[in-house]
């Protein structure tokens, strides 16, 4: 009931009859606003089409959400869906839709959900009716590129594993280190730009950034150009995410221990307080059981190097050297 | 505190009558109609079944918005992005979002403030209501997520400013304002306070609208607030002034103008269109015959005396008055408002014209299409006809030789342009033609 008493009414969206009429232009006789072409995706089971098949799909999607339009149009399986990735995936909100268009143009045999084990939150996908392909919670983190989110379908059964295709894509190890370095290589030339067009004091401050910012460069090229010196410095970022996993399991631990105990007592306020610290601890553990997740798959991944990989480690070091070496010219003018 | 002068540096339209300035140039002196019949509203059992839609195809959208962009825009922000685009081009700055705009530097002393009345209706209901419908029989946690992330930046208030901001790299203020049909005008009095104050150099103002039915509903189920006895002749349909007026014909589109200080103008070299000398906006309070829907007259005529008082200048100094008249009922009542602002006599009384009368009531963008007409007439020196008014309306028979029938060749030295909305709330500005 409403405040004074009246019956509340619930909204049920539009009638029903409006819902296929998605633009009232496109109606028959009616043209009432610019056409919009209209974008009838036909989904396919995962299970008939081949790896590059559903490639093009993917990224003919994505391209309505990607707003880096230079780096999509020669996109490729190994092309990051925003050109850049953030924190330990690719951009979330990004995330959502990528996902979303992944989830609307496949069907799958794997549509029954279970428990992974029993009484868990967590959940796996099992063989079942063919129907809507569904992403659960997470394993889409790493899925950065098309060829990732290909393997992440393979990964979880909804369509065979190809290895040949997979011998192709980038690995989320190194589209996240060679992601690392075109951002720092576009920084540098900005700084390169910004010192070169500044007056007097406001250019020595600018030249000094210049400088740290070259031996930052100098400093990753050198990681990027050993195999083994990135896995050590990406086996160390998993350690510490690691050690603050457990440090967030141990304080779960602690909070559900004082919990028990206090069950059996009538302490409400304690109670309350108590539950929802560890509310909180939970949700602060499965985001850094994210986080975990994919550092792991990162330092377990960058020791190894394909020919692919290699070839785009070339390539971004090869950028950071040219930057390096114009960033000497207006750095010693203007100092 | 001194003021700072505000010139007008640039136009840009999308308009049931012509998409482009040129096209609603020439629709403005030909008093062609942009009016047509819509089968769709037959079909919904619309009792008005005519309004005003912009003749644009996707294609034309498309050789100006980026398409991954364009996805990301309501109809309302797709206009208001073609007619700020134009805006800037007029005004003299290289546009070209094809060629990427991300990397262009911020405009830092250049802002925004495009209103919008309603807002994404497009996206509300085909796309928010359908996903929601389908929400009850997702899991928890799951039911909205297939509406995807663009649907906030599509129905948010400011979606017609930001867009604009976005494309343009504007660093001053943007921001958007809603106030019903007056909307339009009153983003032209924000934009020309910011900067009077110094708080910008430039802002691109107007207003926008779409045409999805649901904006158009409501009225339509007001009875006599839209026009339902001209289904079978639409270019009749909208008669401000006219003995036949029997309600306003919606429409949808976008007018932005861009807005200039003096100094900034002349430093660039631009070309200068007119001055924008006074402005201003109030309410009527909802008291003495004012309500929700209709205009206390004593707020309308304080409005007028307002800006005429800034200025300074007298009323038989204007040319040309561009009214608010909607084609309702309440156009002898607003004429009867203007007799009494301007205190002249009525011999004296300057040109009357509606917009309308070819556009339709585009709501939030009228005030906005209306003043780029203005704009427009004063630069190039003309009057456009005030059609469907061969026969005057009883009531305002008074002044029925100041309206125009056809266009006419006239330099405008000062012309007044008015809007007033729902919620009584009232606009209105004064142009002034630029002497160089």
């Amino acid at each position: 009931m409403g405040p004074a008493g009246a019956p509340v009414k619930q909204w049920k969206g539009p009638a029903p009859n409006c819902y296929n009429i998605s633009f009232p232009h496109q109606r028959s006789g009616g043209d009432m606003a610019f056409k919009r072409r209209e974008t009838v995706v036909e989904a396919v089971d995962l299970n008939t089409i081949t790896p590059e098949d559903a490639e093009k799909r993917i990224i003919a999607g994505v391209k309505k959400y990607a707003t880096n339009e230079p780096n999509w149009v020669k996109a490729d399986a190994n092309t990051p869906f925003l050109g850049h990735i953030i924190g330990m995936g690719i951009e979330s909100s990004n995330l959502a839709d990528i996902t979303m268009s992944i989830e609307r143009q496949f069907l799958t045999k794997k549509t029954r959900r279970v428990p992974v084990s029993e009484g868990s939150s967590e959940f796996r996908l099992e063989d079942g009716e063919l129907g809507k392909l569904r992403i659960l919670d997470g394993q889409d983190a790493t899925a950065a590129t098309p060829g990732l989110s290909i393997k992440m379908l393979m990964d979880h059964g909804h369509m065979p594993r190809n290895e040949a295709y997979l011998g192709k894509v980038v690995s989320f190890a190194y589209i996240a280190a060679i992601g690392d370095g075109y951002r720092m290589n576009d920084a540098l030339r900005k700084m390169i730009a910004k010192v070169e067009k500044l007056p007097g004091t406001e250019r020595e401050e600018a030249a000094a950034n210049l400088r740290s910012m070259v031996e930052q460069a100098k400093n990753y090229e050198a990681v990027l150009s050993d195999a083994a010196k990135l896995a050590a410095a990406r086996q160390k970022t998993f350690e510490n995410d690691k050690a603050a996993y457990e440090a967030l399991s141990k304080e779960l631990a602690v909070v559900t221990d004082k919990l028990k105990g206090l069950s059996a007592s009538n302490d409400s306020a304690q109670l309350s307080q108590l539950r929802s610290e560890e509310a909180e601890i939970r949700t602060r553990l499965k985001m850094s059981a994210a986080k975990l997740r994919v550092s792991q798959e990162v330092a377990s991944a960058a020791g190894r190097r394909t020919p692919v990989e290699e070839a785009k480690v070339q390539e971004i070091r090869r950028l950071l050297s040219d930057s390096i070496q114009a960033a000497s010219a207006p750095f010693a003018n203007a100092v | 505190m001194t003021r700072r002068r505000v010139v007008i540096t640039g136009l840009g339209v999308v308009s049931p009558n012509g998409v482009g300035l040129k096209a609603f140039r020439e629709s403005l002196k030909a008093g062609r109609s942009g009016i047509s019949w819509h089968e769709e509203l037959k079909k919904l059992n619309f009792a008005a079944q005519i309004g005003g839609v912009p003749p644009l195809e996707e294609e034309e959208v498309l050789k100006v918005i980026p398409e991954s962009d364009y996805h990301k825009l309501s109809e309302a922000m797709v206009y208001a992005v073609l007619a700020a685009v134009e805006c800037a081009r007029d005004s003299g700055v290289r546009v070209d979002l094809l060629k990427g705009y991300n990397q262009s530097p911020v405009q830092w002393d250049a802002g925004a403030f495009i209103g919008c009345g309603i807002g994404g209706m497009d996206t509300i209901f085909n796309e928010l209501g359908p996903t929601l419908s389908e929400a009850e029989q997702a899991e928890p946690g799951r039911g909205t997520l297939p509406m995807g992330t663009n649907i906030v930046p599509k129905v948010m208030g400011s979606s017609v400013s930001v867009a604009v901001g976005k494309f343009l790299g504007l660093g001053a203020q943007v921001s958007a304002n809603s106030s019903a049909c007056n909307t339009g005008t009153e983003a032209i009095f924000e934009g020309f306070k910011q900067i009077q104050l110094g708080y910008a150099e430039s802002m691109y103002v107007g207003g926008a609208e779409g045409t999805h039915y649901g904006i158009w509903a409501g009225f339509d189920a007001m009875r006599d607030v839209l026009c339902s006895r001209y289904n079978e002749a639409p270019e009749k349909g909208s008669q401000p002034l006219g003995a036949g007026a029997c309600g306003f014909v919606p429409s949808g589109g976008a007018g932005v103008l861009r807005l200039e200080s003096l100094d900034s103008a002349r430093k660039r070299g631009a070309r200068i269109l007119c001055e924008l000398v006074s402005a201003y906006c109030n309410s009527g309070g909802q008291r003495d015959g004012g309500s929700m829907t209709f205009p206390n007259q004593e707020g309308v005529i304080r409005c007028i005396r307002k800006v005429l008082q800034d200025s300074g200048v007298d009323p038989g100094r204007i040319t040309l008055i561009n009214g608010h008249l909607t084609s309702t009922t309440a156009d002898p009542r607003e004429v009867d408002s203007w007799i009494k602002a301007l205190g002249l006599p009525l011999d004296c009384f300057p040109a009357i014209q509606s917009t309308k009368s070819m556009i339709g009531h585009s709501l939030g963008a009228a005030g906005a299409l209306e003043s780029v007409a203005v704009v427009d007439q004063i630069a190039n020196g003309y009057v456009h006809p005030s059609i469907n008014s061969e026969n005057v309306h009883p009531q305002i028979q008074s002044i029925a030789a100041s309206i125009p029938r056809q266009m006419r060749q006239l330099e405008l030295d000062y012309v007044i342009k008015a809007s007033f909305g729902f919620g009584d709330v009232n606009g209105c500005l004064l142009f002034k033609r630029w002497e160089s």
